[in-house]
């Protein structure tokens, strides 16, 4: 059973934070625009999955570029649990606190490399506790303050209290609904009241509908259940998710007065609305959340690493590898509005004195952080920085095999098929006379492996000018670092030969291949779902020539997709 | 209305909140002396061993044996189980090729329905602990409890989460200052550094990598509790009650997908009920003794590391077992593709993940690795040890328990998943009669599973694929 077949091929199974391997090998790209089609066919059972039954697809759909799709079937209606973040982000809002409870909450679920998707998140009894003690904890500090969260007379009579608490409760639950309260609902929160105030203070009264709403189910997760027919969120789901979408937490004045007053009805209403808060500092900070996800370079401040093989690699390095990621990422955003060309193209870069000592360049004058251009022939974009390339290596050495999968699956969006059943996956000892490359050189000698190592290993040793915590290098062990290779079944645009990852990223970063491939990220992060088959040519219309993230964030907005659903 | 829960009700009246010991002071074993309870522990290591060359467990140079040379004294507490074929485990690597997410995925649910495409979650059956919690959870406050000792960070969903309750993973607790809080909700908090957390939450959160945290939120102070005797659990029992109307509510416009996200929420909402004394019940001012080693383990510690962390969570496991808090538990070490954390103290400066990924034939890798997995099953004997010194009845703690030693893969280098080894340890009250291997090598593993849940007295007729299922392992 458990014999060790030579020669092996290892790889397909390493990767630390991969997505699903769907088992379809996508190749034969029939053109230059990418079909994107995960997981299509295979035995991967949910893609592609039928519209439930009943549910007519709608007429054909116009793209936000222009062309035409045929109608997919809207997704179901959904429950999403906020995410930790996003809970201390709506309560900050809400309350105007600065307790920051969520920061110990039970750990999201990450699914698709994201931490948001709605499948992943539930409510487990230990994070109901938190929850509670949470709430408990905010509405004490709330009701502190009681005359200005709910305010009355001193001497207000019992009538007049009750007045009082009938317009907190419409209030402050119109806000943590956000939406208003349902009849019965208003109702329900005042039995709430008065049985409390029957036995203890109108703060406390006030106290017990604020710790009551705040682990609600309508608080605790964004309700998209939508209404009519065809099924359609309500002006108020809309303008949550567009809140959530653009600034992790609960719609703000204005957009919450464009819900009541059903003004979020056509998709240039709610592009309106995605514009306006694009443009908010808060939108930067939480897109930037997303574009860390999606390069799996969130933990870039942790990364550990085998101090006797990288003996500089200190806590100062790691400090400047991860403030150089934020600090580039929002640069991109800010300045470029989020140009994925330039996020995987640019020459320059954020560094300080030690990183700039790392990655072999002169220091730039002045403290701390600085705006720097990079070696043309040494780096560009983001997938040459050191908290992307230390993110995805092992601590003690470069690993192209898990570099080249994470590209090929998640900056390019093309799958992959499983290893053969009896793979022998060992990875290849540490040899001090060979380069990595070589030592992985069995992956394209053995016709089984080379199979799938092929459409991986290039892409990986491509980076192998990178050691493991980002550092520049032309040979290893003494001998030089060979980096060309060919990109293979990706899209007509882009194969072909390569000379290593600055040609390679030149090639990649303004390519229809990579643009579409951060609109289905954006899409999955945005919708917090993976996508349908049938989806696929509206994601292939989101990006188009020259995008750039908040412009692919307004196409979702503005799309069917956005709105419909389906019971 | 039965004698037993006359003498029940009477008993709960005379304990209740007071003191630092808040929580259903009773256990079924104070009213039936002579029947102890039964506890069902699964204690999980993430990588397999290391089987060497030779390709089986009497070959090569390390082996579960070797691992366990420094168990002589549980030798006959255990059973060793070994050629036992993880069917469902297979059916996942054959239809997705990532054996991470087959390993613990199937490990205690033989379910080989996977995470996938974002939407479509697991099958609706529990993990067989869950399945166990359900039919013995209700006696104590903590139906289950899941500890972790870095179970969370670095890893999709799939890939780590070993409990499943209406298709929700239940994720472990890492953190033990929190497993300490709801254990002992009213004793003074320990004063722990924080977890360290492998999630980049800074750059989650949007602030900048080098800032500071925002100081911890103030300790919550009860609102104004005029009468003190029913108030704070009359107020709590209010604010349940409203929430189940309105999750029940929610339910009947929720998606069909939804709702058992809203079942497994209102799972949560009577969980929480479970720790209110009864309705009407005068909270009284002598706590009940359990046993006079039941009280809160004093925690501390300089940092929060493995070795730390693994600690004070044995020392909190323990006390939930000895204050009777559960019955259920699953102790999770690591995960299956822990991507953060080095061994300093073991002089490993790698990575599980990486170790697990070497060439474990390498002596370089090798050794390691085994240094590693053995640390982990030393520490897990330690606490068994520690089950097996406390008297209880006529017999001991771990007598009257079940533990499931398990670990996802069988060889951590190849990343097979077939055949499953793991330990059972203890008799479940005399359910289980160890002191032996288990060879099985044609049985699906759910008919281990099935015949564990047997053995604490809870027959399930299947768990996780149906097919698999084909009769429960006779343990006795």
């Amino acid at each position: 059973m458990m014999f060790r077949s030579a020669p092996g091929c290892f790889a397909l199974v390493l990767v630390v934070a991969s997505v699903g391997c769907t088992g379809q090998l996508v190749s034969d790209q029939p053109g230059g625009s990418a079909p994107l089609s995960p997981g299509s066919g295979g035995d991967s059972p949910a893609s592609g999955a039928p519209p439930p039954s009943g549910v007519a697809p709608g007429p054909s759909a116009p793209t936000a570029t222009g062309g035409t799709c045929p109608a997919a079937p809207p997704a179901s209606v959904a429950l999403r649990r906020l995410s930790n973040v996003e809970y201390d982000n709506t309560v900050r809002d809400l309350l105007n606190t600065t307790q920051t409870p969520g920061r110990s909450f039970l750990e999201e679920d990450e699914a698709l490399g994201f931490r948001n998707i709605a499948a992943a998140l539930t409510v487990p009894p230990a994070l109901a506790e938190q929850y509670a003690e949470a709430a408990a904890g905010l509405a004490t500090e709330a009701t502190k303050n009681v005359s200005t969260l709910a305010p009355c007379s001193s001497n207000a009579s019992a009538t007049a209290e009750r007045t009082c608490a009938d317009t907190f409760i419409r209030s402050f639950g119109r806000r943590a609904f956000r939406r208003p309260l349902a009849a019965a609902e208003l109702q329900a929160y005042t039995r709430l009241y008065e049985a409390e105030r029957g036995r203890a203070s109108y703060a406390s009264a006030v106290g017990i509908v604020v710790e009551t709403m705040l682990q609600s189910p309508h608080f605790l997760y964004r309700a998209e259940l939508g209404a009519g027919t065809p099924l359609r969120l309500t002006p108020h789901e809309i303008a949550t998710q567009i809140s959530y979408m653009v600034t992790g937490s609960m719609p703000d004045t204005d957009l919450s007065a464009a819900a009541d007053g059903n003004r979020l009805s056509t998709p240039e209403q709610i592009e309106a609305q995605v514009r306006r808060l694009l443009m908010t500092p808060r939108a930067n900070g939480w897109l930037r959340g997303f574009v860390m996800q999606w390069l799996g370079t969130t933990n870039a401040g942790e990364v550990p690493k085998d101090l006797t093989v990288y003996p500089a690699y200190d806590d100062a390095l790691r400090a400047s590898i991860a403030q150089e990621a934020v600090r580039f990422v929002d640069a991109i955003l800010a300045e470029s509005k989020g140009s994925i060309a330039e996020l995987f193209g640019a020459g320059w870069t954020y560094l300080d004195a030690r990183l700039a000592r790392h990655y072999g360049v002169p220091a730039p004058t002045g403290a701390g952080l600085q705006r720097v251009t990079l070696p043309a022939d040494q780096r560009a974009g983001v997938l040459t920085q050191a908290a992307f390339l230390a993110s995805h290596s092992k601590p003690n050495e470069s690993f192209p095999i898990t570099r080249g999968k994470f590209l090929r699956q998640r900056v390019l969006c093309r799958s992959l098929p499983p290893p053969p059943p009896d793979a022998n996956i060992v990875a290849p000892r540490p040899s001090p006379d060979m380069t990595t490359r070589e030592r992985f050189a069995q992956h394209s000698a053995n016709p089984t492996c080379a199979a799938c190592h092929k459409l991986i290993d290039p892409l990986g040793f491509a980076f192998e000018t990178y050691d493991g915590t980002g550092a520049f290098r032309t040979t290893e062990n003494g001998k030089p670092v060979v980096t060309a290779g060919e990109l293979v079944d990706v899209a007509p645009e882009v194969d072909g030969p390569f000379a290593g990852a600055v040609p390679l990223m030149r090639t990649l970063a303004p390519s229809r291949v990579v643009s579409d491939c951060a609109a289905q990220q954006a899409f999955r992060w945005a919708l917090g779902r993976e996508e349908t088959s049938a989806e696929s040519c509206l994601i292939g219309s989101l990006a188009g020539p020259g995008a750039d993230l908040r412009e692919i964030l307004v196409a979702i907005a503005r799309s069917d997709r956005f709105v419909l659903r389906a019971r | 209305m039965s004698n037993s829960l006359l003498k029940r009700r009477d008993l709960l009246k005379g304990m209740g909140a007071a003191g630092f010991l808040a929580r259903p002071l009773f256990r079924d074993s104070l009213v039936h002396a002579a029947e102890m309870p039964k506890r069902f522990l699964v204690i999980y290591f993430p990588g397999g061993v290391h089987f060497g060359p030779g390709g089986d467990s009497k070959h090569g140079f390390f082996t579960w044996e070797q691992m366990l040379a420094s168990w002589s004294d549980l030798r006959d507490d255990v059973i060793l189980l070994r050629s036992m074929p993880n069917r469902a485990g297979k059916r996942i690597q054959s239809k997705n090729g990532e054996p991470h997410h087959a390993g613990m995925r199937t490990l205690l649910t033989g379910d080989s329905s996977v995470f996938n495409d974002g939407k479509a979650v697991f099958a609706p059956t529990p993990s067989i602990d869950q399945a166990i919690a359900a039919a013995i959870g209700g006696a104590t406050v903590h139906s289950s409890l899941q500890f972790g000792v870095f179970g969370n960070g670095g890893a999709q969903i799939d890939q780590k989460r070993l409990c499943f309750l209406n298709s929700s993973a239940l994720p472990p607790v890492d953190d033990p200052a929190v497993m300490f809080k709801r254990l002992f909700p009213s004793a003074p908090a320990p004063s722990l550094p924080p977890l360290p957390r492998y999630s980049g939450l800074n750059i989650v959160y949007g602030s900048t990598p080098t800032g500071s945290s925002p100081p911890p939120a103030p300790a919550p102070t009860p609102t104004a509790p005029a009468a003190p005797s029913t108030y704070a659990a009359d107020r709590k029992r209010s604010i349940l009650d409203h929430l189940r109307a309105e999750i029940t509510a929610l339910k009947t416009v929720a998606g069909t997908g939804e709702q058992q996200k809203l079942d497994q929420h209102m799972t949560s909402i009577r969980e929480l009920e479970k720790k209110l004394p009864a309705p009407g019940m005068v909270p009284g001012a002598t706590p009940m003794p359990i046993s006079s080693s039941c009280k809160p383990p004093a925690l501390s510690a300089g940092m929060l590391d493995i070795p730390t962390v693994m600690g004070l969570q044995f020392d909190l496991l323990y006390q939930a077992m000895v204050c009777d808090s559960t019955r259920v538990a699953s102790f999770q070490i690591l995960h299956s593709a822990q991507p953060a954390f080095q061994f300093p103290w073991l002089g490993v400066p790698d990575v599980h993940h990486a170790l697990e990924h070497g060439d474990q034939d390498s002596a370089a890798i090798g050794d390691k690795f085994n240094k590693v997995q053995t640390w982990f099953t030393d520490q897990i004997a330690g606490f068994l040890r520690r089950l097996k010194a406390t008297p209880e009845g006529s017999s001991n703690m771990l007598d009257n328990s079940l533990v499931f030693v398990c670990t996802e893969l069988t060889q951590g280098d190849h990343h097979t998943v077939e055949p499953l080894t793991g330990l059972l340890v203890g008799r479940a009250g005399g359910a289980v009669r160890p002191g032996r291997t288990l060879d099985l090598p044609n049985v699906p593993h759910n008919n281990l599973l099935l015949g564990m849940a047997q053995a604490m007295g809870v027959n399930l007729p299947s768990i996780g694929d149906v097919d698999l299922c084909t009769s429960p392992v006779s343990l006795a």
